[in-house]
């Protein structure tokens, strides 16, 4: 634990998650957030309507945390994230899911990396899920023997931490709505800052990817946690209509307008074409037709990135919702 | 028996996958193809061959992400299984690792989701495929005007270029 005249010289940083319905795993993240060796650390919670007595059970067991309540309706992950962002005052972004913590020190690592290069602006956490936890987490044995580091764009928002001034320049998470590719706006945002984004073996967070009750697929049959796949047919369609719709609005916001991003709006055309066809469904087709019809705004909020940065964010044809 | 595996599932599901595979097959020897992003992680599993076929990036199992010198070393071996593991309900999506299945030697070509239960892919996919790509040309040409109509928007709009807004070199 640093003492209290190293926390005058460290940097604050922000962690802020977004909660529905997952009382015990916010709690539990919490917990293990407050074992982390660094301070100072400033948490801000947005309980999204959970009315489960999730925000009344953070304010009792965690004074310090500040927690917003949205009611009487649910406003989504990404305004309920960005409203969480609106309230933090850290150097340093740290975002997590209400069922992801950071291993052990892992944001002492962290910030140490950020201030020892300023040319980095995103850190992209690896993942590992529960059964990782359960195994390795009390014997630290995922730390890595030799740490390795390479640049990298693709996270996932259960793990990823960022410098303020990015956001603030060009503002925070998408609104599109769900999936894909909500973090890669703020992967954009930090190339087009001139930061680079990065990846080291040693900064991980665990997942739980939550709980969507036991089944032929679930966890308890398989001994690993299969919850995105359990999520795609909960959310069926309208994780493909959303995959499908916020690639081609990313793509029409980021990518410089030359002629490979034409050749990816023409294979796209083409790949959602052929899914009408083959799976006799309108699902992505819809999800073109309404990307299309926001040309006008995504011209206006346009962010446009040089080829070369835009060739690291490759924005594939896998619409299955993650 | 030789099965080899193509890897189209995400990593962690690996181990499982093999174990589920080496319970049925205990005497198999199971051969992989994969990518080299995870190599460690692939290299490091249990039941697998040390020989371990690799594409040339990562992401994509079609005829055009192999090399063909691969594809010889691939071809050497006659595998009495080749099988493409998923976590989808069918082989739908997966075409593209079809067509490559007609380039490797294996007597049966089989399909599995997260339940493992093995399911036997028809050689006719391919001539389905051939008849879905027929009928999307159609649309195909009906849907182009709003790409070109929504990209000529955007470019005629776009100011002149500018640079990073940090230089921090």
């Amino acid at each position: 634990m640093t003492s209290p005249t190293e926390h005058n010289t460290k940097p604050l940083v922000s962690i802020f998650i977004s909660t529905y319905k997952r009382k015990d795993e916010i709690l539990r993240t919490l917990e293990y957030i407050y074992q982390q060796n660094y301070r100072p650390l400033e948490v801000v919670v947005v309980d999204n309507a959970s009315q489960d007595g999730t925000y009344e059970a953070i304010a009792n067991q965690f004074k310090e945390v500040q927690c917003i309540k949205v009611e009487p309706d649910n406003i989504g992950l990404f305004k309920a994230k960005n409203l969480a962002y609106r309230h933090t005052t850290g150097k340093y972004l740290l975002s997590l899911d209400d069922d992801s913590f950071p291993g052990k020190d892992v944001i002492s690592r962290m910030v140490d990396r950020f201030e020892a290069d300023p040319q980095i602006g995103l850190i992209t956490f690896n993942v590992y899920n529960e059964r990782s936890f359960i195994e390795h987490y009390a014997d630290e044995a995922y730390l890595p023997e030799q740490v390795t580091a390479q640049e990298h764009y693709f996270w996932s928002g259960c793990g990823g931490a960022y410098r303020r001034e990015i956001v603030e320049k060009y503002g925070a998470w998408e609104e599109w709505g769900r999936v894909v590719p909500y973090e890669l706006g703020i992967a954009a945002k930090t190339m087009k800052m001139g930061y680079k984004g990065m990846n080291y073996s040693d900064i991980y967070v665990f997942h739980t990817f939550g709980d969507y009750g036991e089944d032929e697929h679930s966890s308890s049959k398989w001994g690993y946690s299969t919850g995105a796949s359990v999520a795609y047919r909960v959310a069926g369609q309208v994780a493909s209509f959303s995959a499908a719709r916020n690639s081609l609005l990313f793509v029409l916001k980021y990518y410089p307008l030359n002629l490979q991003t034409f050749m990816w709006l023409f294979k796209y055309t083409w790949y959602v074409s052929f899914d009408l066809v083959q799976r006799r469904r309108t699902t992505l087709f819809k999800a073109l037709l309404s990307g299309f019809m926001r040309t006008r705004q995504m011209q206006q909020s346009r962010i446009p990135l040089l080829q070369e940065q835009a060739a690291r964010l490759p924005i594939s044809f896998n619409f299955k919702g993650k | 028996m030789k099965i080899l595996i193509i890897r189209t599932i995400q990593s962690d599901l690996l181990a499982a996958f093999l174990n589920s595979l080496h319970d049925s097959y205990p005497q198999a020897q199971l051969y992989l193809l994969d990518n080299r992003k995870q190599a460690a992680f692939s290299k490091a599993q249990q039941h697998i061959e040390p020989e371990i076929f690799w594409t040339r990036k990562a992401g994509d199992y079609s005829i055009t992400n192999i090399t063909l010198q691969t594809l010889r070393a691939i071809r050497k071996h006659k595998f009495d299984q080749v099988i493409i593991p998923h976590k989808q309900a069918g082989i739908t999506g997966l075409e593209n690792v079809v067509q490559l299945l007609y380039l490797l030697q294996g007597q049966e070509w089989l399909h599995c989701s997260i339940d493992w239960r093995l399911r036997k892919i028809p050689r006719s996919q391919i001539l389905k495929m051939l008849g879905y790509t027929l009928l999307t040309v159609p649309l195909f040409i009906l849907t182009l005007p709003v790409l070109l109509l929504s990209f000529s928007y955007l470019w005629l709009l776009e100011p002149p270029s500018r640079p990073p807004d940090r230089d921090l070199v």
